[in-house]
This record gives C-alpha cells, sequence and structure tokens, in this order.
C-alpha cells in the first residue's frame, strides 16, 4: 500500500522511516509490491501516441 | 495461434534486445537525443495503454507520456548506476505519473465542489473537466495529503531502484509469460481484484476505495492484503525465479 500511495498520510510516513532504518522484511514487502504493480501495469492493452506527442517530446529535450 | 499478450511480448524485448538497451540507456544516461528516441518508440505504446487505462483524456495521457520521458532523461544515469531494467523503470513512472495526475485532479473537483462558485457551473466549466496539467497547477495546500503520498512513491522509485527493480532477463522471461500472467490475474476473487484495480489504476487509497466501494476499511485492508498474497503465488507459479527470491 505504501509504493501505490494508499496508506494514510501518517502511516506512509512512519514506514518510510522504518524503511529508511533499513528493516530488511518490510523492505522485502515493498520490494514484492513493486515487482506485482509492475506486472499488473503490463496488463494494459498497447494504445500508440499521436505523432505529435513524440514531436513535442524532442523538441523538449533538444531545447534542455 | 499466438494471443495478443504473446505477440506484444515478442514483439517488444527477448533478452539480448534487452541487453541492447542497456546500451541505449547509456547513451541516454550521456544525453543523447537519437536513444532516447529509441526508446520511445520501443516503450510508448505500451506505457500509452498503461496511461489511457488511468487517464482516459487522451491528451492527458499524451502529456503524462511526455513526463515520463523528461524524467528518464534526468534519471538514466541513475539507473544505469544501479543496473536496473529501463523497461520496469519506465512502467512504475508512467503509473505514478498517471495517478498523480488523477489525484491532482480529483482534488480540484472536489474543492470546486465545496465551493459555493462551484455550483450552477455547466458540466463544460466544471474544473474537473480541466487538463491534468492545469489541475496540478492549481494544486492547493489543503492537497497536501495526496501530494505528500506521491513523494513517497516517487522517494522509493527514484531513490532505491536496485531494491526492486528485475534484471534485464527477468523482464523478458515476463514478456514470454504474459498471457499466463494476464489468466492468473483475472482468477483473483472478484472483490480482490476490484479493490487492487482502484489502487493501481485509480491511485485512491485504501479509505477512498472503501468509499468507492461502500465496504468497511478493515475490509478493504483485507482484501488488498489478500490480492497480494494471491498475486505472488501466481507470479511465483508463472514466473519462477525473479519471484522466488520474494
Amino acid at each position: 500500500m505504501f509504493l501505490l500511495g494508499a496508506l494514510p498520510e501518517e502511516g506512509a510516513l512512519e514506514l518510510r522511516e522504518h524503511l529508511t532504518q533499513g528493516c530488511e522484511h518490510c523492505l522485502e514487502r515493498v520490494k514484492e509490491a513493486a515487482r506485482t504493480v509492475y506486472l499488473l501495469s503490463l496488463t494494459a492493452k498497447p494504445v500508440s501516441p499521436g505523432p505529435r506527442a513524440k514531436d513535442d517530446l524532442l523538441r523538449r529535450l533538444r531545447k534542455k | 495461434m499466438p494471443t495478443e499478450a504473446n505477440t506484444e511480448s515478442s514483439k517488444l524485448s527477448g533478452a539480448n534486445k534487452e541487453l541492447s538497451m542497456e546500451e541505449v540507456l547509456n547513451r541516454v544516461a550521456d544525453h543523447d537525443v537519437e536513444a532516447l528516441q529509441s526508446l520511445y518508440d520501443e516503450f510508448a505504446p505500451k506505457l500509452m495503454g498503461l496511461l489511457i487505462r488511468i487517464l482516459p483524456a487522451k491528451p492527458d495521457a499524451e502529456s503524462a507520456l511526455q513526463e515520463v520521458f523528461l524524467q528518464l532523461w534526468k534519471e538514466a544515469p541513475g539507473i544505469v548506476q544501479t543496473k536496473g531494467s529501463v523497461a520496469a523503470w519506465l512502467v512504475l513512472m508512467a503509473r505514478h505519473a498517471a495517478c498523480q495526475r488523477l489525484r491532482a485532479q480529483r482534488a480540484v473537483a472536489a474543492q470546486a465542489a465545496q465551493s459555493p462558485n462551484g455550483k450552477g457551473r455547466t458540466r463544460e466549466e466544471k474544473p474537473a473537466s480541466k487538463s491534468a496539467d492545469s489541475a496540478r497547477k492549481e494544486h492547493k495546500p489543503r492537497d497536501r495529503r495526496s501530494a505528500k503520498h506521491d513523494s513517497e512513491t516517487l522517494w522509493f522509485l527514484t531513490s532505491s531502484p536496485q531494491l526492486w527493480m528485475p534484471r534485464p532477463a527477468d523482464i523478458a522471461l515476463v514478456d514470454t509469460r504474459l498471457n499466463l500472467l494476464q489468466r492468473a490475474f483475472n482468477q483473483m476473487p472478484k472483490q480482490q481484484r476490484s479493490a487492487l484495480e482502484l489502487a493501481v489504476f485509480a491511485g485512491y487509497t485504501e479509505s477512498e476505495i472503501a468509499t468507492q466501494l461502500g465496504e468497511p476499511l478493515g475490509k478493504v485492508n483485507a482484501s488488498l492484503r489478500a490480492a497480494f498474497t494471491f498475486l505472488r503465488h501466481r507470479q511465483h507459479a508463472v514466473l519462477g525465479t525473479w519471484t522466488a527470491e520474494i
């Protein structure tokens, strides 16, 4: 839930502090969640973006 | 006959192709625009599919897509350093960017609903119909809770990729077994799947999911935990070694 941003704010901050302190067990749980979210995200059907989206992106990159 | 998922996965990446992706990522880290263009051509349809699922308005999804690749432009050296998979990074960052926009849109809509000025507007004039970009610009302090959640997610994605990033070979394995994975997801009990989809594809918090589903918070919390447990077992069965470490 932490990774999804689905925890209440107080709980999320507590867990972040806990992870920063290096709890291996909880790090494993978050790692597991990251993999699951990644895999779930892959189930969406691909859609082609419009050509202008790419043109705009490249224009913005070349300005940087 | 290959399924759609099979066709897509074989097109996207085999192990060798992913290795060459690493070389491309090195070039992106050196700020090579053509290299980034290559990654865009390779991954944009898959990312756009995810973004459209979260942000149904195509202009919003395309704007989020740009944001993801601009972020990659900044973060590529870190991904190279941690030997992370650019494919996994892009997918998770796209989900994060889209949910961030969706939360901002909902916050603006909620403010409008509470504001006396929001009453009596036509549907077209309501802030909820604004683009995600304008909604984010109007993100007010009262929406700080959502913004904090976003920062938690981004903190994890950007500062600790070595904690969760699958290796390129693992990504190739996922792609070859995507149809099996889809089947496993479809087997999930409906209640768990509904809660998980609201969390993953709509960016809702546990309490918001409880409101959406009309269920007690404790039940939603239990459903989400059960959903992750269900998927962990199925992933292990489908993908073997990658999830065996979990």
